[in-house]
């Protein structure tokens, strides 16, 4: 029956919440109604209406390259013609920045080009969002003027190494021929070193003494040679006279043929002395060329020995040069493979070598996905902290809150009760919410669906019973309403989504850290927009679990003591 | 013989802070009567009730009421049990039916959601919770206006939606506080007519109000209390007799010179106690009305006073009341 008692407060609750036009409408329809204006607020236009003024003492391309630029950006560009007026005009609000151009705004390596922005700090919020979107345009004009200059030098670069390269194919076609050059020297010195040139002690007199010798030797041989012949002849003779006594004619013909042996050795012997004479006339004018040669000889030595010189200096050189070259191709070798070395070859990537790209994280790339979960946990914390205590008072001034009290009903049901009540509304109107969100900002609701379920569910059961702790601390609905907003805009404020965390003090960035908000929507923005795992946010949903629970414990006693309280003073609670 | 009483309030005593508002009050209430509480402004009548239901816990004393209602008796044994209201505070609460000053119900709630909302927190079965609804929607005569947002109803209706929710589970006790202040006559009359039918149903009834010739006309017993103490519990006629020591004789003259009339009448001896002017009235109290009404009519002869109108009573419960509590 417990149950029964249970859904009939609920029902009751929301009854009481429906027919209450002022509660439903912030209750029910004002999260709606913040979504949807949060929405319209943060779609459309990514640049900001804009008005630039600028001040350049003198134009060139570089100049209107610039204000082309910002006029490209669909900004009001407004033209001064000094300084001052401009500044004037940011004072009075018809502009929002004035640009001012350096005289002679050229690039140069001697010059400093310095772009200077006049804003309005009193305009705070304005004054970051001006610097930052106008600077970004003119920093893409920067981009691009640095990246045209890049691409020059690179060029340049790439020539060189084209060079280099032919440079060095020469070089290397040039080392083979050298090679050869050293070979033929070295052949050459050779064949120089074979030949024997060294004069020897040719005694041409002496030979032709041999020679005279020789010829009277001959002459001598001559004379035996007849000699013998004579004899040989008597012999036959004789021999022929014995032939004939004894009748044979056969001795005629040998005597025939040594007579024809007779003649023909006259005749060889008469080549011999002609040939040998003319020999001797050869021998004649040999001696007399060599003489002649055994002079040049001597000259040809001397040459020579200064050709060797010369080659051998000739090949030291050559192997000079050749280590040269060789050192050379090592130098060139290296200086192409350090420019070889340079893997960033890109202009734009060498002009910003940490690109400031802005890019998401997530598919989707526009604010709202960004800022979704932010404002769903701040939707989450308003409302439940507004709706929780509102039901608390809703009961606590309410007339029936006494016969509430006389019935058999416990207070913890009652509490219990509240607790259903609010988190059921939250809980629809957060799945409201994420419907909304998945279907319009395409939202991806499943990434996480179980992470997404805990964080919501925890978050709301922390900020529902924050708020029924308001709601028991205030007697009057007022208060109870300030106090949410107060609590709720400090917790707001202390968060990233409006001051970053990272440009608080240490240590209160160190205790804001904990803020169950900005845990709330650090944990839903990881969970919506990011891959994570179920362990990477269970410790801070373990945290935020663990405070709602302290919470609730202090709401007990709180409950208690107040009661107690209001009894002891005798306070009619109805 | 005299039935136990269905409830005991014994030695109650109630501080808040350093105001002690009951003084060791003791009362016994019989089942079936409608106990009436009188005494003035802040002189601890809701307080008294609101601490004999449960909702306040005294500093002393105790309420008991006959826990053998929930529990079932073995035969034979007739002697009441009785149990402390605050260590059976469960039991307790289905025992009272509360109507408070101010309504105490919803006002964004229809006639019928209020009833069913309170009886469902009494965990009454759903057709009892029904049939109740029905039997109390017409007994207040609120069946017409039975889906009509409580917020809408006019102030005798709410009153009476008020006494409907105490009475939606049926409850032994019915306490009303101040359950005809702010309404007319009529309307008066209506609520008091219902107390008599719930009373007739057999549901005790203990009430507390100013209107003291109502409580006079509709009460069985009435307790008066002064300064957080009970100073007498009787039946009006008892309160009467007690208390009444003279009656009272109003006149009403022409031109109207009642402060002449009074000194004329205020002379040692004459028996008059007292002697108040109470809009055309002057009323003379005495425990000799008859020597007094001899001199009266003197008097105006010599004052030249023309007599309209002359009526000699006993005194009401307010002027006993004022009496008792002066």
């Amino acid at each position: 029956m417990r149950v029964g008692r249970s859904v009939s407060i609920i029902k009751k609750n929301f009854k009481l919440l429906i027919r209450s036009k002022a509660s439903a409408f912030i209750v029910l329809i004002g999260p709606l109604l913040i979504i949807l204006l949060v929405g319209l607020a943060f779609s459309g236009k990514t640049s900001y209406e804009l008005s630039v003024g600028y001040y350049a003492p003198d134009y060139n391309n570089l100049t209107n390259a610039f204000i082309d630029g910002l006029k490209q950006s669909k900004y009001y560009v407004q033209e001064f013609k000094d300084e001052q007026t401009c500044v004037h005009k940011i004072e009075q609000g018809i502009i929002h920045t004035c640009i001012i151009f350096p005289k002679n705004f050229q690039i140069s390596n001697e010059k400093t080009n310095e772009l200077r922005f006049l804003v309005d700090y009193s305009r705070m919020n304005l004054v970051y969002k001006i610097i930052n979107s106008v600077s970004e345009t003119l920093e893409i004009e920067s981009k691009e003027l640095s990246y045209s200059l890049t691409q020059l030098l690179l060029s340049k670069i790439n020539n060189t190494i084209d060079d280099i390269n032919a440079d060095l194919i020469l070089l290397s076609e040039l080392n083979p021929k050298i090679n050869l050059l050293m070979l033929d020297l070295q052949k050459a010195k050779s064949n120089t070193e074979a030949m024997k040139l060294e004069t020897r002690d040719v005694r041409l007199s002496g030979t032709n003494k041999s020679v005279i010798l020789l010829n009277k030797t001959i002459l001598s041989l001559e004379e035996q040679g007849f000699e013998l012949i004579n004899k040989t002849q008597e012999y036959l003779e004789i021999l022929v006279e014995d032939y004939e006594h004894w009748g044979e004619n056969r001795s005629e013909e040998k005597i025939q043929d040594f007579e024809k042996l007779k003649n023909k050795t006259i005749t060889l012997y008469n080549e011999t002395r002609l040939r040998i004479q003319e020999t001797l006339d050869a021998i004649e004018k040999t001696s007399s060329s060599i003489s002649q040669l055994e002079s040049d000889l001597n000259m040809s030595k001397q040459l020579n020995k200064k050709t060797q010189e010369r080659i051998e200096s000739a090949k030291n050189n050559l192997a000079d040069i050749q280590s040269s070259v060789s050192e050379l191709r090592i130098a060139l070798e290296r200086s192409k493979h350090n420019l070889a070395g340079i893997s960033v070859t890109s202009a734009e990537t060498i002009v910003s070598p940490v690109n400031t790209r802005i890019e998401p994280v997530v598919s989707e790339t526009s604010k709202q996905v960004f800022m979704f979960p932010f404002i769903l946990v701040l939707v989450i914390m308003f409302v439940a902290l507004l709706l929780s205590s509102t039901l608390i008072l809703f009961e606590k001034n309410s007339k029936a809150f006494f016969r509430n009290s006389i019935t058999p009903t416990t207070h913890s049901l009652f509490i219990i009760t509240t607790f259903i009540t609010s988190f059921t509304v939250i809980i629809l109107q957060t799945f409201i919410i994420l419907w909304l969100a998945n279907y319009f900002l395409h939202i991806p609701l499943f990434k996480n669906v179980l992470s997404t379920l805990l964080i919501i569910l925890v978050t709301t059961t922390f900020f529902i019973i924050l708020g029924m702790i308001i709601g028991y601390l205030f007697s009057t609905q007022e208060g109870a309403i300030m106090a949410s907003i107060v609590i709720g805009a400090v917790l707001m404020f202390l968060s990233n989504l409006v001051i970053p965390l990272e440009t608080l003090a240490p240590g209160l960035s160190g205790i804001v850290k904990y803020n169950p908000y900005v845990l709330a929507s650090e944990l839903l923005r990881k969970s919506l927009l990011f891959r994570i795992s179920f362990q990477e946010v269970l410790t801070p949903i373990l945290i935020l679990f663990g405070a709602a629970l302290i919470i609730f414990l202090v709401m007990i006693l709180l409950h208690a003591l107040l009661s107690r309280k209001r009894i002891k003073k005798g306070e009619c609670l109805s | 013989m005299q039935r136990p009483p269905i409830l005991r309030v014994q030695h109650l005593t109630k501080r808040f802070g350093n105001l002690t508002v009951l003084k060791r009050v003791s009362l016994d209430i019989y089942e079936g009567e409608i106990f009436g509480l009188v005494g003035a402004s802040g002189s601890g009548k809701t307080t008294l009730l609101r601490t004999l239901i449960g909702y306040l816990a005294p500093e002393e004393g105790d309420v008991k009421f006959r826990y053998d209602y929930f529990v079932k008796r073995k035969q034979g044994k007739n002697k009441p049990l009785y149990a402390s209201v605050y260590k059976q505070p469960r039991l307790a609460r289905t025992l009272f039916g509360f109507g408070s000053q101010d309504p105490s119900f919803y006002k964004k709630l229809t006639v019928k959601e209020n009833l069913m909302y309170f009886g469902s927190l009494y965990d009454l079965p759903r057709k009892a919770l029904e049939s109740n609804t029905d039997i109390l929607l017409t007994l207040m005569d609120l069946k017409k206006a039975e889906d009509v947002l409580a917020g809408d109803l006019s102030g005798g209706m709410g009153r009476r939606l008020d006494i409907a929710c105490a009475l939606i589970h049926d409850p032994e006790i019915l306490v009303l506080d101040e359950p005809t202040s702010d309404l007319d006559p009529l309307l008066r009359a209506h609520i008091w007519s219902l107390v008599q039918k719930i009373n007739k149903k057999g549901t005790t009834i203990i009430l507390a109000s100013h209107h003291l010739s109502e409580v006079e006309a509709f009460c069985s017993r009435i307790a008066i209390i002064k300064d957080g103490k009970i100073i007498d519990v009787a039946t009006p006629a008892r309160l009467k007799t007690k208390y009444a020591d003279s009656q009272e004789i109003r006149i009403q003259t022409y031109p109207g010179a009642y402060a002449n009339i009074a000194n004329a009448l205020k002379q040692p001896g004459s028996r008059v106690f007292d002697i108040k002017i109470k809009g055309s009235e002057l009323i003379i109290y005495s425990d000799q009305p008859h020597m007094v009404l001899h001199k009266l009519i003197h008097t105006l002869e010599t004052l030249k006073e023309e007599l309209i109108d002359i009526r000699v009573s006993r005194p009401g419960l307010d002027e006993l009341f004022l009496r008792i509590t002066r």
